[in-house]
């Protein structure tokens, strides 16, 4: 256990390191943030002064270096927008997406379980052949059409639910059902496939001549075995899953690190830039932690290996 | 409210709105621009329809009574216009007070803060108002110095007086290059500020400079004190100011919540409370609207229009101050050579930008930096008309052949409405001329654009690059013109012309008032058509949309909201 542990930390730091720099030399390339912040007001002396101010006149190796040194204390330096430091202001906005995220999260598996295996067991009705439409329809729109979608109905016809912000309790629905409807989808289709596969093997058969009820063989037998397979995929989803929060918090204006970090990208705002992409690798490697976590805990053969 | 008032408002407000539909030209002059300003009372005599002025807390309107003479009327209220909620694309990512004159940083700037001067803007014309300066006027035989007279008995609300030692402590900070301040370019003419007494101070600018008033409108004066003692990067978290509101909450990026300031310097707001909510995403904040989560939304795009109107919203919109143009690169090949850029000129159909891509909104630009209304225009100097024969003619005359010309057209995208479109347009255009080839159309990232216009990436200008040239706050066309000349660092597309030159720099001696100088500055716009290093494009139009609660949606020619004045019925 310490030994995974040791070596996600060793992997998450060459991660973060990895990106990073990554990250450092393409927004660099992406032109002059002094301009950004200067505005078209400002005079040429005002931009040498800006880029002076916040050291971009020195050498890329002397950036880069100083960069390598506020990566390891955490100081990503003050944000050229805001003026405040950039870390605090991502851990700021990192609950809104966290809550955004784990909400959805929760959404599409207990839709996608019960779902998936209804449409397994129930493969060659009307109502099986319904579900997998839907599920189809769910993974072929993106996610701001549905938000605009859920937003035109419910807020705009209906006037049920708020159409932006996370102010009230209910602004979460409409942001969580857009964002999960596509991982939704996919893990319908996904646990509909499993499903089948698993439905033929020997200990399902087992099962049935033992006189198990159905229940007892899909949540407790089949369920277990396909939930490895899920997690490899729940896994790599991860990080495409935060990709779909920055774009489902920009369609609700949800005040998350999305909306900061498309904020950033205009800006050219450096330091706020490589605090959010820090964050969201930190994020993203934790949760694959978890989830390597969670293999050992379902499956007793890996267990065993690593006992 | 008695149903006799009620009508009496209404009367009113059809009055007003129908006067806002006729631009009152030539305001201006009448306005107290440069001399001691009298103090407008109830039922005394005004000047200039629709322009308000701000006394003892009162908003007043200059409108025509009964006997058809015009009179200071209330406006409206104070504090009864209750709370509203603004649906905004963007929102400054802080309160600074110096880094920007242009919407929607001057909708906070405005809010908070007071600048010597006000501009109103109610007629489409700027006419200048007293704001921290109760009156200003040139000393007696020295055009270059300016006197203004500081409001007596105001504090800020740190109880820091508002006088001449605080209007110092402001100016000096924003021409102090030390402090960045980004509208540091807008007094880099002022060479000295004197303290004359408590309440006078006179301003030094090294020629006559008769805009300067004007651009004082957009320098806020701040309490010295506080500022020097807390530092800028502090004193723009939680800012203090002598405008109609104090911001009471501010998360950047998400909402800044505005309250009626009790130490505004002339005018208690309508509206108690302003909220601007940030919803970047268009069909989410009109959405925010029909669903009733805002009462005003920004930027309306133009295919949302008719879906807002239909629902019973009301639409405003204005042209902005501001001018679409391309820039044409004159210093070497085809475009060196005027007729070439002429026959550009004639081969655009400037109103089928207008009714297919913006939805008939928006003016087409006479060959001009400014739209009418604005100080500098000149009427003689009118657009290229659409003639695609004539624009072919001057192509054979220049000697280019048929289909050799392949060009390239740098646009930004999302930075002017609709911008990407009307490049391609305009480009479709281009390509019906014989010698035209080929237009490429270069769609530039909005830092990669920057970088293009201030000359400092690797991508060079090309043949056109479109531009958004704004007038705010200036709204003349002076500041404008002054880029087309002879140096000046960001335009190096080769244009230049001695007889422009002397011709800007002759006008910016001269007062705004003067005859002399509108015709130097009309001379040096015919010098500019002539010679059309530019392709002149639109005036674009800026749309707000509101719903039918509210009384006194007014968005000015400067593209400000009026939120003074804005409150609910």
């Amino acid at each position: 256990m310490i030994r995974i542990l040791g070596s996600r930390l060793l992997q998450l730091i060459l991660v973060v390191i990895g990106i990073g720099t990554l990250l450092f030399f393409l927004v660099r390339v992406s032109g002059d943030p002094a301009l950004a912040i200067a505005g078209s007001d400002a005079t040429a002396e005002n931009i040498a002064s800006i880029r002076q101010s916040l050291g971009l006149d020195r050498s890329i190796l002397e950036q880069y270096l100083s960069f390598l040194q506020n990566l390891c204390t955490l100081n990503f330096g003050e944000s050229y927008t805001y003026l405040l430091p950039a870390m605090p202001l991502i851990l700021a906005a990192l609950p809104n997406t966290l809550y955004l995220s784990f909400v959805a999260f929760l959404l599409a598996i207990v839709i996608a379980v019960p779902a998936g295996i209804y449409a397994a067991v129930k493969r060659n009705s009307f109502s099986g052949k319904a579900v997998m439409s839907i599920s189809m329809l769910g993974q072929s729109i993106p996610p701001f059409v549905i938000g605009i979608f859920l937003i035109l109905v419910f807020s705009v016809w209906l006037r049920w639910l708020p159409s932006f912000g996370n102010e009230a309790g209910l602004s979460i629905i409409m942001p969580s059902v857009a964002l999960s409807a596509v991982l939704m989808a996919r893990y319908t289709r996904l646990i509909r496939a499993y499903f089948l596969e698993e439905l033929n093997r020997g200990y399902v058969r087992t099962g049935k001549s033992l006189g198990f009820t159905n229940a007892r063989i899909w949540f407790k037998h089949i369920l277990r075995n396909i939930s490895v397979p899920m997690l490899s995929l729940i896994g790599i989803d991860l990080g495409k899953f935060v990709g779909g929060a920055v774009i489902v918090e920009a369609v609700f204006a949800w005040p998350g690190i999305g909306s900061l970090m498309i904020n950033a990208v205009k800006a050219r705002d450096y330091p706020l830039l490589e605090a959010g992409v820090f964050a969201i690798a930190v994020m993203v490697v934790l949760l694959n932690l978890i989830v390597d976590l969670l293999y050992l805990y379902i499956d007793p053969r890996i267990r065993a290996k690593v006992n | 409210m008695t149903r006799h008032m009620k009508m009496k408002n209404k009367f009113l407000g059809v009055f007003l709105s129908s006067c806002l539909a006729v631009s009152v030209v030539g305001a201006f002059n009448a306005a107290p621009s440069s001399a001691a300003t009298t103090v407008a009372t109830v039922g005394g005599k005004c000047t200039t329809l629709l322009v308000q002025d701000y006394v003892n807390g009162n908003a007043l309107v200059c409108a025509t009574n009964s006997n058809g003479t015009k009179v200071w009327t209330k406006y409206f209220t104070g504090g009864a216009g209750g709370t509203i909620t603004i649906g905004i694309g963007a929102l400054p990512a802080t309160l600074e007070a110096y880094a920007a004159s242009a919407p929607p940083r001057s909708y906070v700037v405005a809010a908070i803060y007071s600048g010597l001067t006000r501009v109103d803007l109610s007629t489409g014309t700027p006419i200048l108002m007293p704001n921290a300066a109760d009156s200003w006027a040139q000393e007696k035989g020295r055009p270059d110095v300016w006197v203004f007279n500081i409001i007596k008995g105001k504090e800020f609300p740190n109880g820091e007086p508002m006088n001449a030692d605080a209007v110092k402590a402001s100016l000096d900070y924003v021409m102090n290059p030390k402090n960045n301040a980004g509208l540091r370019a807008k007094v880099l003419d002022i060479t000295k500020i004197e303290v004359a007494s408590e309440y006078q101070v006179k301003i030094t600018t090294s020629a006559p400079r008769y805009l300067l008033p004007r651009t004082l409108s957009t320098i806020p004066i701040l309490p010295p004190k506080l500022f020097a003692e807390q530092g800028a990067v502090t004193f723009w978290k939680t800012p203090i100011g002598t405008g109609p509101f104090k911001a009471t909450s501010f998360t950047p990026g998400v909402q800044l919540t505005l309250e009626a300031n009790p130490y505004s310097l002339r005018v208690k707001p309508s509206a108690t409370k302003i909220i601007f909510k940030v919803i970047p995403e268009d069909s989410s904040r009109m959405a925010a609207l029909r669903s009733g989560g805002v009462d005003v939304v920004t930027k309306v795009p133009t295919d949302s229009i008719s879906i807002l109107k239909s629902a019973n919203f009301d639409i405003k919109s204005i042209v902005e101050p501001a001018t679409y143009i391309m820039s044409l690169m004159a210093k070497s090949g085809a475009l060196s050579d005027k007729r070439v850029r002429q026959a550009f000129n004639y081969a655009v159909d400037k109103q089928a930008l207008i009714d297919g891509i913006n939805g008939g909104l928006g003016q087409v630009a006479e060959a001009q930096l400014i739209p009418k209304g604005l100080t500098g225009f000149c009427n003689s100097v009118t657009a290229f008309p659409y003639d695609l024969a004539k624009a072919n003619d001057l192509m054979k005359a220049a000697g280019i052949p048929k289909k050799s010309l392949n060009l390239t057209f740098q646009s930004s995208t999302a930075y002017i409405t609709n911008d990407v479109l009307m490049a391609q347009a305009i480009s479709q255009m281009l390509e019906k001329l014989d010698a035209v080839n080929s237009v490429k159309v270069e769609v530039l990232e909005f830092s990669k654009y920057l970088d293009v216009y201030y000359l400092r990436g690797a991508i060079p200008r090309k043949d056109l690059f479109a531009w958004r040239m704004s007038s705010s706050p200036d709204l003349d066309a002076l500041v404008q013109m002054e880029r087309y000349t002879t140096g000046y660092p960001t335009s190096n597309i080769g244009y230049s012309n001695r007889n422009y030159d002397v011709a800007i720099n002759a006008a910016a001696a001269l007062d705004v008032k003067s005859t002399a100088r509108t015709s130097r500055l009309c001379k040096a716009a015919a010098i500019l058509k002539e010679d059309a290093p530019i392709l002149w494009g639109i005036h674009t139009p800026d749309i707000w949309a509101g719903n039918k609660a509210l009384e006194r949606l007014t968005v000015d020619a400067g593209g400000n909201i009026d939120l003074v004045s804005i409150g609910n019925k």
